[in-house]
């Protein structure tokens, strides 16, 4: 049987502070690809999305202090998803322990108002 | 965190695990407390009782906060387990195995010698450490102390302090920090104060801990408990109505929606002082298969104990005569068999196929009971049941499991077996929840994909001794009729892979789960052979 790694995915954790990736994020993101870069306030969570400039296609998230679920970015990335999807439906992938106070509306505010073009 | 340089260079033991100056500082302000309580059991007469006791129990507590301030507060939010199995109190060391021997023979005391602490004879007033609880116990119910109320102040003094040292430490998961508080909350008002502002009310109602349930207070229904009850007038049938319904129906439905954790993390004082005081010790409980095998035997025989023995002492002081009172004793047997009977034969059709060789010993346990009330019924007269007195039957229970096995050997063993052996393999009430749980709730621990890296943490510590990394290694749910939801596995994972959940019943168990992160399907490689 050949050797046949699915998606890239990794996890650790530094200085308390967890941190997993699923797909692949740069530390620049790739020609043609962007960043989409959320931080909380205080400085212990943040998401990192690549994603591709022309096609929006999800290209991989890094997160910080926040836990995802692996089988549901695996199946984004195999369904070939685009940033716009991943960001509306981001709440169905955390994998934050019961009570914990979560950040998808955070994300999704800050999605929106980075995505709107500038008016003058 | 510590820049401390490491000059040993030693990767196994990196540091000395002193103690700083304000620990030390700490931990004299303790002891200074501590050391009033012995005073006082060495009978020295103090003068003003009620300002000692403040003394001791402030003392007590302050050195706590104050230690577990230093511990946790100057280090980042996090797991901090660092050195667990070089401490001596904490890995069976010297410490750890004087302060069992210490606290077995407290027990001992408590349970067996109260006038050792000082408990004064009928009539006459209390003595040494019992006297100095006196002013407490009038302030709240208006009579002298007794070693029981001695011993729930210092068991809800320890849940209070030692609670807030588990806050600090885990005060970067909000699930432990709401569970401690539940606990701490319960155990202060449920515990300790309501029934003493009850008989303050209404001297008649007979001492009754609210969230303590039948089969955990295996007492609730005997003879002079009923009598007690029906004194006290409408407020003991509501005592004794909710008493029931709290098994028949409060239980089983918080545990379909929550797990058994409901009670035993968040409820229970038992789970309550494990989950607190219990805590450095909790990486101790056996994780063998061995252990798993003797738990499972253990904790099913005192359920099957427990209810026998309940059935045979309400048996014993009901009427025959039906035109008396519709409960009669052949009434009541064939509502527990016909009760038992419904249960099994639901578990059977339904969970079957779950059960495999289980079922097996379930069918004869079930058997065994109802041969025993069939027993009850030919050969028994009003003062024997089958060849033993009701009385010896119900004296042994209380004797062998309801001191020796839940205090004795459950707390006093705590830095030796870890912090749940109570809970793990002799609480029947755990019994009847893990069952519960087993076949039917929404609970469930979820594993997060191909994430695990098998550090074993969750395993470690795992107070119920469950093997959490066997699961998460393969990607499986982790449902076990013993796991109380503490939540730390979920919490010292460094990968992030697990995740306590109330969901759908379908999907549940997933035994053949496909490992995610290689496209290969490594669950095929292993079922070809």
């Amino acid at each position: 049987m050949a050797y046949n790694p699915g998606h890239w995915f990794n996890s650790a954790k530094f200085f308390d502070i967890e941190y997993q990736t699923y797909g692949w994020v740069f530390p620049e993101p790739m020609k043609r690809n962007q960043h989409f870069n959320w931080k909380h306030d205080d400085d212990t969570k943040c998401i990192t999305i690549e994603y591709d400039t022309e096609s929006h296609r999800f290209l991989g998230i890094n997160t910080f202090g926040i836990r995802m679920k692996h089988e549901t970015f695996d199946r984004w990335l195999t369904e070939k998803r685009d940033l716009e999807y991943v960001i509306a439906h981001i709440d169905e992938a955390n994998f934050d322990p019961e009570l914990y106070k979560l950040y998808e509306n955070d994300i999704q505010l800050e999605f929106k108002k980075q995505s709107q073009p500038v008016t003058l | 965190m510590s820049h401390k340089l490491n000059y040993s260079m030693s990767l196994a033991k990196p540091d000395a695990l002193g103690i700083s100056v304000t620990q030390k500082f700490a931990v004299g302000i303790g002891i200074a407390g501590l050391f009033i309580l012995i005073l006082a059991l060495l009978n020295t007469d103090f003068q003003n009782q009620s300002w000692f006791l403040t003394l001791a129990l402030g003392l007590i507590s302050v050195g706590t906060i104050i230690f577990s301030n230093s511990l946790y507060l100057n280090k980042s939010k996090g797991i901090k387990n660092d050195g667990v199995y070089f401490k001596s109190i904490s890995s069976r060391g010297i410490i750890g195995w004087a302060i069992g021997v210490v606290l077995t023979l407290f027990y001992i005391v408590l349970y067996f010698y109260p006038a050792t602490l000082g408990l004064g004879k009928t009539g006459e007033s209390n003595t040494g450490l019992i006297a100095l609880f006196d002013p407490l116990s009038y302030v709240l119910s208006g009579r002298p102390a007794s070693q029981w109320f001695v011993y729930g102040t210092l068991y809800t003094v320890a849940i209070l302090i030692f609670g807030y040292k588990f806050m600090l430490k885990y005060r970067h998961n909000r699930y432990e920090q709401i569970r401690t508080g539940s606990v701490m909350f319960f155990q202060l008002a449920f515990a300790f104060l309501i029934p003493e502002i009850m008989y303050r009310l209404n001297s008649k109602i007979p001492y009754y801990d609210l969230k303590s349930i039948w089969p955990l207070n295996y007492y609730n229904f005997e003879r002079y408990r009923i009598n007690q009850f029906i004194d006290a007038g409408d407020i003991g049938l509501a005592l004794l109505i909710f008493g029931i319904v709290s098994i028949f129906v409060i239980t089983p439905i918080l545990t379909y929606k929550y797990g058994k954790r409901w009670y035993c993390s968040w409820v229970c004082g038992c789970g309550a002082l494990a989950e607190t005081v219990g805590d450095p010790f909790r990486q101790l409980s056996d994780k063998s298969q061995a252990a798993w095998k003797l738990e499972r035997w253990f904790v099913h025989l005192v359920l099957v104990f427990v209810v026998v023995m309940t059935t045979a002492v309400i048996y014993s002081y009901l009427g025959k005569d039906s035109s008396k009172y519709w409960l009669t004793r052949d009434v009541f047997l064939i509502l527990v068999a016909s009760f038992l009977s419904l249960i099994f034969t639901l578990t059977m059709i339904f969970k079957h196929h779950e059960l495999g060789k289980d079922a097996r010993y379930g069918a004869i346990g079930f058997f065994v009971v109802v041969i025993a009330f069939i027993g009850l019924h030919y050969f028994s007269s009003d003062t024997k049941l089958f060849l033993v007195k009701s009385e010896t039957l119900r004296t042994s229970y209380g004797f062998l499991i309801g001191s020796i096995f839940s205090g004795v050997i459950g707390t006093g063993f705590y830095p030796i077996f870890g912090s749940r052996v109570w809970c793990r393999f002799g609480c029947p009430m755990a019994a009847i929840l893990g069952f519960q749980q087993r076949m039917f709730s929404k609970f469930r621990i979820t594993t997060n994909g191909g994430q695990c890296i098998s550090c074993g943490n969750c395993s470690t510590y795992c107070e119920m001794g469950i093997d959490v990394r066997a699961y998460a290694q393969k990607g499986e749910n982790i449902i076990r009729s013993s796991c109380v939801g503490c939540g730390i596995c979920s919490a010292v994972c460094p990968r992030g892979v697990l995740k306590l959940e109330n969901n759908n019943l379908k999907g549940r168990i997933n035994p053949n789960e496909i490992l995610l992160g290689n496209d290969v399907n490594l669950m095929d490689l292993v079922n070809e052979k």
